[in-house]
Parts: structure tokens; C-alpha cells; sequence
């Protein structure tokens, strides 16, 4: 399998604090990589950096192959790479279907001059197409019935869906979602892998960070774990699991196997 | 295709049209004082539509409408009075000098809120400053004796030639900016003004496109400037501090923010308001003031909110249910 992400020795400090550390990880075309560790460990700020809302401190950025490193975010969408937010960053103001509508924005060329000022029809044409791909993308995670509807009324579970059919729109060839089962309930969690799954079956690579360890391992094929902004292990889920060291980082050192503390099981 | 479209405009729209194209044959016969203020009235509401799609659609708080106004107004007198050039030429000059200020903001465009509106603010301030001491530019007193505009070698002279001339490009700037408005352009500079994290997720430049609608509205606020030149005859800085960047901040806000219609109603009310209250001099600034607190008290949404509000409510709901044409650009259904 081809690599389609490549972050080498990228490292981000803000002021004193050092958020990612020297990473170093790959993305492979196709796979869902998963991307975990405890709060605080710099998952986010990882993806803001491969996303463009941050720029490294140090470090390179490859994605297909090209340094992608000084690219803008908005440059990023462009070339392919989608993105969702940890919370649901949508257009307030605007109904369900044109939060879908404008993830397509970078593919559209039907902006300022173009559909603007041109000929009537041509524009009209042009927005019937975008109406019809967006239509399609919201039957694609399952929120066809609710396109119309204003997205300040939507709930916490049908944000996240949408922002995924959002990041659809500039046909990603890499997904970024931050923690999409967050703060969802169980059977959304369900619905949430349901949809992650059918996203990959569309060939379309996956870096996922998750909270949620049961999704985690049932959907990765790779996993990084971060700890204070380092890497600390890496491999496929089956191998991170007896890891001692993701162990000791996620429930605090002198731990059992169990994840009750020894000086507990005392009381 | 234009025609078309054109019969499937509101009707209301048309009689609103013909009652302001048919208000001078009126005024005409009573008091010709009055065509002068609706032509001034109409050049406001020039103004106010830059502003709204800078302050409304952008959502950038710009504080210095009137600098560009000045710096339309005098590149355009100054060309007109040194190199004689006939007025269209020097109203494009106007227009190309004010979108230029424009594009020398670009570094404060990427600057947010308070900071923006702090920036805008100076930029105003300068102007006015630059206007009084440069050494072309007359001084306190300003600029007289502007040559009058003039098509075709005809000099204009009557309110009259001027009111229609402003009315039609009036309306031209009004259809640049709701078409805008309606197309993705101006869903995306809403998106941007909604959450820019977001609009930069989906391809979006914001600030290239804060950029493209600061030189527009600037642009806009140059062809006023221009056309005020030339009307008048004369302009002094007075005419262009930063009082008068609220005043027209006022007709946006008092219009209602947001909507593209706003500053018709909002430069009306404004206009007679500062017409009725002149003899309070620089205590005018108190009345706008209170204008301004209560029309956000009272009607954040400003007169169109209201008239939407209060009489289009039904048709509104009734258009948006049966509509089968799907529109990017969300109306508000209030």
C-alpha cells in the first residue's frame, strides 16, 4: 500500500509548552488510521497541524508525496484532504443542505465572476448540479430527510453527521475526523462506525481520533499513540492493547492489567 | 434571459421604482430643494449598500465608509480639475482610487473584531488628516469649482439630469450587490462572517474574499464620492470624518443589517432625521446615537427586519413552502 500521509519530526510549541513532539507517522492510502491517547496528549493540535490551522514549529508534511508543509488550510481542502472538528464548527445561519452544499466549495467553479455575473442559466445550471451532489452526499449519511432544516436546530449527533458529509464534498482522499462518537449515544456510536465504514469502502483513506476504544479497535488498522506529545507506540490494534507503556499512559503507572491502581485493591 | 427574469421580479418592486422615478415630475412643481435631497438620499443609500456587504455580509465592523467617500470624491475633483477630463472618466477614476485604498487595507483585513473595527477607525482618521494638509488638496476649505458633470460635451446643470443619473446607478450598484448576495459569492462571505475555521476546512480563502468585498464596497463608496464632486460643485474634509462613517454605519444598522434592501429605508429615515435636526449642530451626534441604541433595543433587525416582520411574514412561508427552486442564500424567515 502506497502512503498517502507522511509527518516527519513535526513538533509544535506554544510558548513553553511543547504540544506534538518530533512525530513522525503515516497515513497508507486506504486504511483507517487510528490516532489515540490520553487528554492533553496533542491529537488535536496533530491534526490541526496536518489540516494547516496550525503551522509546525519544525517538521514536513507530505501528503501523495508532495510537501504540503507551508500550504494554507483552505489550500488543503483543495488538495484533497477533509476535515471534521472536535466540536461541531458548522454554519449557523444556514439550513443543513447549504452546510453540505458549500463543502464542495473548492471543486465548484462557479464563484465570483464565473456564476456571479455571467449568464443567468449557466449559474442556475451549476447550482442544480451542487443541489443534486449534496443531496447525494446526505443520503450517504443518512440525513436526507432533515436537509432543509435550519442547522442551530439539529442535534449535538445529527452536527457531527453533517459535518462529515460536509468534509465530503471536496472529495477527500483523506478524512481527518476529531473524536466524531464524542458526546453521541450508544446507538449513534453504531450509526457513527456504520458510516466511517462505508466512507473507507469508497477508497477514501481515514485518520481517526477516538476516545471511544471500542470503535477504535474495531475499525483501525493502524494505531499511533500520542503521550505529551510524543509518540509512544505504534502498530495494529492487536499489538497496542498489552502494550505496557499505552497501559501506564492512559490509567497512571503501577497498574494492572485490569486498570484498577494496586494501592486500590487494598480498600 | 434578462428580460424573463426581469418580468419575474416582485411587482412591488417595479412600483417602488416608478414611484422614485416619478417623484421629481412632483417635487418638480413644489419645491426643488427636494430633488437635490432625494439625489443625496439616493447617493446614501450608495453608500450604505458598500457598507452592507462589507459590515453585513463580511461582518467586518469598518469604521472609515467615509474615507472612501473622500477618496473618491477628491481623486475624481482633482482629476477633473487639473486635466479637465469629461465627468464618466473621472467618476472611473474615483471608483479605481477608492478600490486601491481599498487593497492598501488588505494587510488590516486580516486583523479580527475590535481590532479591525480600531484599525478601520485610524484609517479615517488619516484620510481626513492627509485631505486638510496635503498640499493639492485646498486645505480646510477644500475644493471649489469642480467642473460640473457633464455626457457628451453637454454640461449638466439641472437637479433634475443629476437625481436620474444617480437613481440608474443607484440601482446598477444595488444589482451588483444583491446578485452577489445570492451567489455562492456571497454564501461564502457568510460563511466566513459564520465560522471562518469551518469556511477554511472547505476551501474557502477568507481573506481573499474580505479583500474582494472591501475594494467592491470601497469602490462603490469612490463612485458616490465622485458623483458628490460633481454634483456640488465643491467638497470640504468636513464632509468626510469620521461622523460620517457612523452616519452611514447608522443607515445600515437602522436599515437592518444583513439585508440587501436595508439601506433604502435606513438612508430615507436617516436622511430626514439629520434634515430635521440641523439646527442642533454638534450635538447631532447625541441624536444618532439614541438612533442607533433604540433601533438595536427595539428592532435589532432595523426597518427591514421589521417590514419582513410585519407584512411579509405570510408570503414569505407561503413562498418558502411551495417554492420547488432551491436558494443557496438563506432567507431569513422572520
Amino acid at each position: 500500500m502506497e502512503t498517502i500521509l507522511e509527518v516527519k519530526n513535526l513538533t509544535r510549541r506554544f510558548g513553553g509548552v511543547v504540544a506534538v513532539d518530533d512525530v513522525s507517522m503515516a497515513v497508507k492510502e486506504g486504511e483507517i488510521k487510528g490516532l489515540i491517547g490520553p487528554n492533553g496528549a496533542g491529537k488535536t493540535t496533530l491534526l490541526n497541524l496536518i489540516s494547516g490551522v496550525y503551522r509546525p514549529t519544525n517538521g514536513r508534511i507530505y501528503f501523495c508525496g508532495q510537501d504540503i508543509t507551508k500550504e494554507s488550510a483552505s489550500a488543503r481542502a483543495g488538495l484533497s484532504i477533509g476535515r471534521t472538528f472536535q466540536q461541531p464548527q458548522l454554519f449557523g445561519e444556514m439550513t443543513a443542505l447549504e452546510n453540505v452544499a458549500l463543502g464542495e466549495y473548492c471543486r465548484t467553479r462557479i464563484g465570483f465572476l464565473g456564476g456571479g455575473l455571467g449568464p443567468g442559466s449557466n449559474f442556475c445550471k451549476n447550482l442544480q448540479r451542487l443541489r443534486t451532489s449534496s443531496l447525494e452526499r446526505m443520503e450517504l449519511v443518512g440525513l436526507q430527510n432533515i436537509s432543509d432544516m435550519q442547522c442551530g436546530g439539529l442535534s449535538y449527533g445529527q452536527k457531527k453527521i453533517l459535518e462529515i458529509a460536509r468534509a465530503m464534498g471536496c472529495r477527500p482522499r483523506l478524512l481527518l475526523l476529531d473524536e466524531p462518537a464524542a458526546g453521541l449515544n450508544h446507538s449513534e456510536v453504531e450509526e457513527m462506525n456504520k458510516l466511517i465504514l462505508k466512507i473507507h469502502s469508497k477508497g477514501i483513506s481515514v485518520l481517526l481520533i477516538e476516545h471511544n476504544m471500542r470503535l477504535v479497535m474495531n475499525l483501525c488498522h493502524n494505531l499511533t499513540v500520542l503521550d505529551f506529545g510524543r509518540v509512544i507506540a505504534q502498530g495494529t490494534p492487536d499489538e497496542i492493547r498489552p502494550n505496557k507503556r499505552v497501559q501506564e499512559a492512559y490509567l497512571g503507572k503501577g497498574t494492572r492489567g485490569d486498570g484498577r491502581r494496586r494501592d486500590d485493591a487494598h480498600h | 434571459m434578462a428580460l424573463r427574469k426581469l418580468i419575474h421580479a416582485p411587482r412591488w418592486s417595479f412600483i417602488f421604482v416608478a414611484l422614485v422615478a416619478l417623484f421629481p415630475i412632483w417635487a418638480n412643481s413644489y419645491d426643488r430643494f427636494l430633488i437635490v435631497f432625494a439625489t443625496n438620499i439616493l447617493i446614501y443609500i450608495m453608500l450604505g449598500l458598500g457598507l452592507q456587504a462589507i459590515f453585513g455580509s463580511a461582518g467586518m465592523v469598518e469604521l472609515c465608509h467615509a474615507a472612501f467617500f473622500g477618496i473618491g470624491a477628491y481623486s475624481s475633483a482633482l482629476i477633473g480639475i487639473k486635466w479637465r477630463l469629461p465627468f464618466p472618466l473621472t467618476a472611473v477614476a474615483g471608483i479605481l482610487t477608492a478600490g486601491l485604498s481599498g487593497l492598501i487595507m488588505v494587510p488590516i483585513i486580516r486583523l479580527r473584531e475590535v481590532y479591525y473595527a480600531m484599525s478601520t477607525f485610524a484609517f479615517g482618521a488619516i484620510v481626513v488628516v492627509l485631505m486638510k494638509e496635503l498640499p493639492f488638496t485646498g486645505g480646510v476649505n477644500g475644493l471649489g469649482g469642480i467642473p460640473k458633470a457633464s455626457i457628451a460635451g453637454i454640461r449638466l446643470e439641472d437637479p433634475l439630469v443629476f437625481f436620474y443619473i444617480v437613481l440608474i446607478l443607484v440601482i446598477a450598484v444595488y444589482g451588483l450587490f444583491s446578485k452577489l448576495s445570492t451567489n455562492l459569492f456571497g454564501m461564502s462571505l457568510n460563511a466566513v462572517r459564520q465560522n471562518e475555521p469551518a469556511a477554511e476546512s472547505v476551501g474557502i480563502y477568507p481573506n481573499r474574499l474580505r479583500s474582494l468585498v472591501t475594494i467592491l464596497g470601497a469602490g462603490s463608496a469612490g463612485l458616490a464620492g465622485s458623483l458628490v464632486a460633481h454634483i456640488q460643485g465643491f467638497i470640504n474634509p468636513d464632509m468626510f470624518t469620521v461622523d460620517k462613517s457612523l452616519f452611514i454605519l447608522g443607515i445600515v444598522v437602522v436599515g437592518g443589517l444583513r439585508y440587501i434592501r436595508g439601506p433604502w429605508p435606513g438612508a430615507l429615515v436617516m436622511m430626514f432625521i439629520s434634515e430635521y435636526t440641523r439646527e442642533l449642530k454638534e450635538y447631532i451626534q447625541l441624536v444618532y446615537g439614541l438612533i442607533l441604541a433604540l433601533s438595536m433595543i427595539f428592532f435589532p433587525k432595523g426597518l427591514w427586519g421589521l417590514v419582513t416582520l410585519l407584512w411579509k411574514q405570510k408570503a414569505i412561508r407561503h413562498y418558502l413552502e411551495n417554492s420547488e427552486t432551491w436558494k443557496p442564500y438563506s432567507k431569513s424567515k422572520t
